[in-house]
């Protein structure tokens, strides 16, 4: 029986388990006690409470100084004051602080209107600010997706925390002491040579506008208003059932046709879908895969399992960062974006009768590191890159909203042909677990000869971190394992480099709940709840679409009847595989 | 070893080491060796005396005479006056204030005659670097009784009864402390030294792991017997290489002598000890900083509960005691809880270290039993201000404490009475200031040192302290209102309240307590931007008196940026806008012409 | 060095070094009387010095236990010299001005009853 504890808030009696903090005990009872550096991933095990940012504080009967809600756990007896005067005037006095060392550049910021900070002035009622002196000057910080502005930093540790114990790259922490203290990289060196893996996670957490996606959409616009462009646009699946949250539409609402809508009104020449780039990359990676595990069936000892997915950007970095030493198991299969870059500037433009670089490639990621991935030089062609520009979701939102769209009232429409069409697997791309399962979808009809009846493998869906699943390949079990967070992901790693366990195949997603829960996303402030209901509508997505295989796309069938030839043929190595390069030295860097 | 006649032991403190203490002793055995006594005469480099104001310091024994400001010199006339011909030198005695008299013997002097050493009792005594001059004071029988006459509870039981607190500033129990960490069940637990001594000016752990260093080893021991751990750590700034130094040889000779390691006094009992070097962050005082900073990673305070008693070192129970707590230890062990607790008062027991600094005759380190007046510290031990002065302010608690003035010198010291007064115990700094000291910038010296020193974790120490410090600044520059000084105590109130570890809670002390006893003061800069102390340079003003001023141009020639004009022998002008406030031209005005308004 | 495992070896090295150290850490044994001959420049110029050793000569002829030794202005300095101070080990104490060979005689000889 779990211990209960009897406590006053505010004059209201409630009964909590043992080990609650006054913050929870009080949001039992509707008193929403505000927090700032308080962030929780729940079901994740990621809570960072520092207890440092005292916004949160509280009057506890018979103790001298103030308690913070969020790290102060209830005891019996206990009497709580959430809103009397020493408390109201300490919170004011804390943010007035708080925003007397903060640059009040609200009115240009990247995250104004979705600033916790500026939520809690509001909110608190704060007009003026008492105190007034130096404020903290740090240059700004550019690496190729994201945008470090320390100088609005309010130590409240997220960034580090999602940095180390989510994701275990150890880009960040605090540095300096006293008004001085900031969260930067090692010796303050820039993001872009740290071991930063650019997943982005810190910008999903940062409450201020201290991390941020680099914009680009200021060069998309050009390019949509350049006449000498064809301008082609790629959706990931993760971003339909997410982007709606921008316009107020509940988390997890699947808004598909209005986005489609919404890219061809803003002037995109031709809407196409990543979901079709990942019915593709099911295609080679899946047979990469089987010849591996057929290999490895027949005895060959030099062939390396398990097989890595090796479609998200942030994980690809980690391991070119942390395993240089484990580069050749992944699938040398390029991302769906990049497969569909190469594809694009590839058959499409050949289709068109046009140059490679009258073409641009638009693509709207749920995801920062993505934007790193598209200036990756081995995905260039003499210097023109397949994907040109890569946009987060909130990007897209911001694009929507300047080009006068009224998006909750657009019609629903369909993606263009042939790069628009997808099977459900490639829907299923967007949450963690989906990967893989599309792979075994495809893959159990090749290796077994024999059609798939039931297309939900419920065993390899899930939340949590780490999962493990046996499919039975008529006979033949394949061992397969998951893992989302980069921390889940070194813990899988870590097994399978110690021999401890053995898998056929692993699916690493970076960002927690896979790309729903990508940084790229509608910021969720710490609400984790608004990413498994995107989890469950990419799902749902799923069930609805008529095909559910990857080989049953019939415009993958025919892009590979006119222009690639065969899964892993030359072509496509040419074209949509690639290779990994050591980046331990990062490491090495900071180690020193 | 030969028995000698004499002693002669040299102060190798701090500040006796800065004015070539070593230097005089090797003098003192060469010499000695030229007249071939060195044999006879023993020269011994010992701890810190405390009477720092009066070093480098010698005493000779059996004969107890002291001489004090001993030059390397010296040495040559000491070992052929007093040493061969049996007499005194004169000159080197010291001048008791109170009388003017020449005094040969340090207890007969009014610095020690109030002192009660327990802390520092082997200090300036025994050579810090032989532990069998230890062991011929006792040493390490406390540790050999507990091992195998008590039982651990029997061990904490007389701790708990002594009524030791933590000397490195919040006085939490000594003995509560221990029980809790025994009470933690886990398979290691650890014994951590605080010897991260931080406070500007303060040197009583120091001194003692300097002077002292096996009483320390010799309490975690048993403090590791009490709790059931057989590792400790001690956790020490670089800034002290002696005391380092002086830590390794002693775990050296303790170790050879099977007084650590393993199966200490064939009693199956186990303990090491290991050092471990801090950056010298004052933050890393506090316990939870301290064992981050250990860890390896940033020496900054986390929240308790978890206290280190239940998840410390390496998430481990963890016992932290500062170096002065620890050396009281085996004295109690020793003598007995009745013996510790029938000193000091109702509720602090023992005896103090201070580190008496600022304008006062005697400055130096003191043991002082806890209940010992303010008064009699300044004017007896401390042998009263210093030129005739009079007394203004002490400041307590070092950084985190506050300034008490006249009106609490009588108050008996222990750790309610000073904190109910404004002010708190600390670990022990003691600044005391006559009327030139400027209250406002007092506060502001602190504040900076805060501001400095603060890890920055939470809001209200990483910039409140700051927008303190500005507030203060603004001030003294004469440019602060009435509504700065209401804005001054409201933020210091917030931040002592919201502030997530004692540095924080505690940094607005020198605020509060200056705006409390001084407020007048504050409101001089405000309003009539005086400073009465003359220590602010903004609100000064340097003036010639036409009447006085002959024109003879040297304060004009002697002004480093030309602020002065006027025809030869006529009336010198200063232009107050280009006057740096330098004092030069006071300085040279050789007809009291120029003053301070 | 010798490992130290029992509270006997431990007291054994406590007495060893404690001998040597005794006079260090105790000064002159408080048991004894003792007699202090002021030796400032006015005692010394009057022949201090040769009656501090005489002091020490008698007190080892005659066995006498008592402490002699040196010390600067006694009290006020005011007294005429050769001062000297006979301090008895329950603290009573008394001053002898203008000491010669023959005072001093005297005042060991009342040591001795």
């Amino acid at each position: 029986m779990e211990q209960l504890v009897n406590l006053t808030i505010d004059n209201k009696q409630v009964q909590v388990a043992k080990g609650t903090t006054i913050l929870k005990a009080a949001a039992s009872i509707g008193i929403k006690i505000p927090t700032l550096c308080y962030y929780e991933l729940k079901g994740q095990g990621i809570e960072n409470k520092p207890g440092c940012c005292r916004v949160c504080m509280v009057e506890v009967e018979g103790k001298g100084n103030l308690a913070p809600a969020c790290a102060t756990n209830v005891s019996e007896g206990m009497v709580v004051k959430t809103h009397s005067l020493k408390v109201v005037n300490a919170r004011r006095t804390v943010v007035e602080l708080m925003l007397s060392d903060h640059p009040a550049s609200c009115l240009t910021c990247a995250k104004s209107g979705k600033c916790e900070l500026q939520t809690l002035a509001q909110e608190l009622g704060i007009r003026d600010i008492t105190f007034k002196g130096e404020q903290s000057t740090y240059r700004k910080d550019l690496s190729p997706a994201i945008i470090r502005d320390v100088n609005k930093c309010i130590m409240c540790r997220r960034c580090e925390t999602v940095c180390n114990k989510l994701q275990t790259v150890g880009a960040l922490s605090a540095v300096n002491r006293g008004f001085m203290a900031v969260v930067a990289t090692a010796f303050e060196q820039d993001l872009a040579k740290s071991p930063c893996v650019m997943c982005g996670q810190c910008v999903q957490a940062c409450p201020v506008g201290a991390l941020a996606e680099v914009d680009h959409t200021r060069q998309v616009i050009n390019a949509l208003n350049d006449p000498k462009k064809t301008v082609v646009v790629q959706t990931a699946p993760a971003v339909r059932v997410a982007i709606g949250e921008e316009f107020g539409l509940t988390p997890g609402t699947r808004v598909t046709g209005k986005m489609a809508a919404a890219l061809r009104r803003i002037g995109f020449d031709y809407v196409f879908d990543t979901d079709f780039a990942a019915d593709l990359t099911i295609m080679e990676e899946g047979t990469e895969m089987l010849g591996r595990i057929d290999k490895f069936l027949k005895g060959d000892k030099s062939v390396k399992l398990p097989i890595m997915t090796s479609c998200c950007p942030g994980w690809v970095n980690f391991f070119e960062t942390y395993y240089p030493d484990m580069l050749d198991i992944p699938s040398t299969a390029k991302s769906p974006m990049q497969m569909f870059g190469a594809v694009a500037k590839s058959y499409w433009v050949e289709k068109l009768g046009i140059k490679r670089e009258d073409m641009v490639v638009v693509s709207i990621m749920p995801c920062v590191a993505k934007k790193f991935e598209c200036q990756r030089d081995e995905f260039k062609t003499d210097g023109n890159p397949d994907v040109d520009y890569s946009l987060t979701t909130r990007e897209l939102a911001e694009l929507i909203k300047q080009f006068n769209i009224d998006f909750n009232s657009l019609p629903d429409e369909d993606f263009d042909n042939p790069l628009g069409a997808s099977t459900g697997a490639g829907v299923i791309f967007g949450a963690t677990g989906g990967v893989i399962e599309a792979a075994t979808r495809t893959a159990y009809e090749l290796f077994t000869g024999k059609t798939l009846e039931k297309v939900d493998f419920n065993e390899l869906r899930g939340m949590d971190g780490v999962r493990e699943a046996t499919v039975d390949f008529n006979g033949t079990p394949i061992h397969i394992g998951i893992a989302h967070g980069l921390g889940n992901a070194r813990k899988l790693l870590d097994k399978v480099k110690e021999g401890k366990e053995f898998f056929h195949a692993i699916e690493v997603m970076a960002c927690p709940g896979g790309c729903v829960g990508g940084a790229g996303q509608p910021y969720h402030h710490g609400d984790f709840s608004k990413v498994e209901r995107r989890f469950s509508a990419i799902y749902e997505e799923d069930k609805e679409k008529p095909l559910r295989k990857s080989h049953e796309n019939p415009y993958i069938q025919q892009l590979y009847k006119e222009f690639l030839g065969e899964p892993c043929g030359e072509k496509s190595h040419h074209l949509l595989h690639t290779h990994y390069f050591d980046k331990s030295d990062k490491v090495e860097f900071v180690k020193e | 070893m030969s028995e000698y006649k004499m002693h002669i032991l040299v102060c190798g403190g701090p500040g006796c080491s800065a004015s070539k203490s070593e230097q005089i002793a090797a003098n003192l055995r060469s010499h000695l060796q030229q007249e071939g006594l060195e044999k006879e005469v023993n020269v011994v480099l010992t701890g810190c005396f405390g009477f720092c104001e009066a070093g480098p310091i010698i005493k000779i024994m059996p004969d107890n005479v002291f001489y004090v400001k001993v030059q390397p010199e010296d040495a040559k006339e000491i070992v052929q006056e007093h040493i061969i011909k049996g007499r005194m030198v004169e000159r080197l005695l010291y001048t008791e204030p109170s009388n003017g008299k020449k005094t040969p013997l340090d207890t007969d002097t009014d610095f020690y005659k109030k002192q009660v050493r327990i802390a520092l009792r082997n200090c300036g005594i025994i050579d810090p670097e032989n532990i069998e001059e230890y062991i011929a004071l006792d040493g390490y029988k406390a540790l050999a009784t507990c091992l195998t006459e008590y039982t651990p509870e029997k061990v904490i039981e007389i701790v708990s009864a002594s009524g030791l607190s933590g000397r490195g500033g919040a006085g939490f129990p000594t003995g509560r402390k221990w029980a809790a960490t025994a009470k933690s069940k886990a398979e290691q637990k650890y014994i951590v030294c605080n010897a991260d001594e931080g406070d500007p000016g303060a040197f009583m752990d120091r001194s003692i792991l300097e002077g002292d260093p096996h009483s320390v080893l010799e309490a975690m021991a048993i403090a590791g017997y009490a709790v059931g751990a057989d590792k400790g750590l001690i956790y020490i700034r670089a800034e002290y290489p002696l005391a380092i130094h002086r830590l390794q040889i002693a775990l050296d000779q303790a170790r050879d002598r099977g007084l650590l390691g393993k199966d200490i006094f064939s009693t199956g009992f186990n303990f090491d000890i290991e050092l471990r070097y801090g950056a010298g962050a004052f933050v890393c005082g506090e316990a939870t900083a301290l064992i981050h900073s250990m860890e390896g990673l940033r020496g900054e305070p986390t929240m308790k509960p978890p206290r280190t008693s239940d998840k410390g070192y390496l998430g481990m129970p963890t016992n932290v005691n500062n170096v002065e707590t620890y050396a009281n230890v085996p004295a109690i062990i020793l003598k007995g809880a009745d013996w510790f607790s029938s000193i000091g008062t109702e509720n602090s027991k023992g005896t103090k270290v201070f580190a008496l600094a600022g304008q006062i005759k005697n400055v130096g380190l003191i043991e002082v039993p806890m209940g010992i007046t303010l008064r009699e510290i300044i004017y007896e031990i401390g042998g009263g201000m210093n030129g005739g002065k009079k007394f203004k302010a002490i400041q307590t608690g070092g950084p985190s404490g506050g300034c008490l003035t006249e009106k609490h010198l009588d108050i008996p010291i222990d750790y309610k009475s000073l904190s109910d007064a404004g002010s708190m115990m600390g670990s022990g700094g003691m600044v005391i200031m006559d009327e030139s000291s400027c209250m406002v910038s007092i506060a502001k010296f602190y504040l900076d040192f805060t501001v400095e020193e603060s890890c920055g974790k939470c809001t209200p120490c990483r910039i409140g302290n700051k927008r303190l410090y500005e507030l203060l600044d603004k001030i003294t520059q004469g440019k602060g209102t009435m509504e700065d000084l209401d804005n001054l105590r409201n933020l210091s109130h917030v931040i002592k309240d919201t502030s997530l570890c004692g540095l924080g809670q505690s940094s607005p002390n020198p605020v509060l307590s200056t705006l409390d006893n001084f407020w007048d003061e504050y409101v001089e800069h405000v309003k009539e931007h005086k400073c009465r102390a003359g220590v602010c340079k903004a609100l000064m003003k340097y003036e010639i008196n036409p009447e006085v001023c002959v024109g003879c141009t040297a304060c004009a020639r002697n002004c480093p940026v030309n602020a002065i004009k006027g025809e030869k022998k006529q009336a010198h002008q200063i232009n107050q806008e280009a006057c740096i406030k330098c004092g030069t031209c006071m300085e040279k005005c050789k007809f009291g012409a120029i003053s301070i308004k | 060095m010798a490992q130290i495992k029992t509270l006997a070896d431990l007291q054994a090295v406590k007495e060893r070094v404690y001998a040597t150290m005794k006079t260090r850490v105790e000064g002159f044994d408080k048991n004894l009387p003792q007699i202090r001959i002021a030796m400032a420049t006015i005692g010394i110029q009057a022949g201090a010095k040769e009656i501090y050793d005489y002091f020490i000569d008698q007190t080892d002829a005659k066995q006498i236990k008592a402490i002699v030794m040196q010390t600067s202005v006694i009290d006020d300095g005011n007294q005429q010299p050769v001062v000297v101070k006979v301090t008895m080990p329950d603290g009573e104490s008394k001053i002898y001005e203008n000491v010669d060979k023959k005072t001093a005689d005297a005042i060991i000889d009342s040591l001795k009853a």
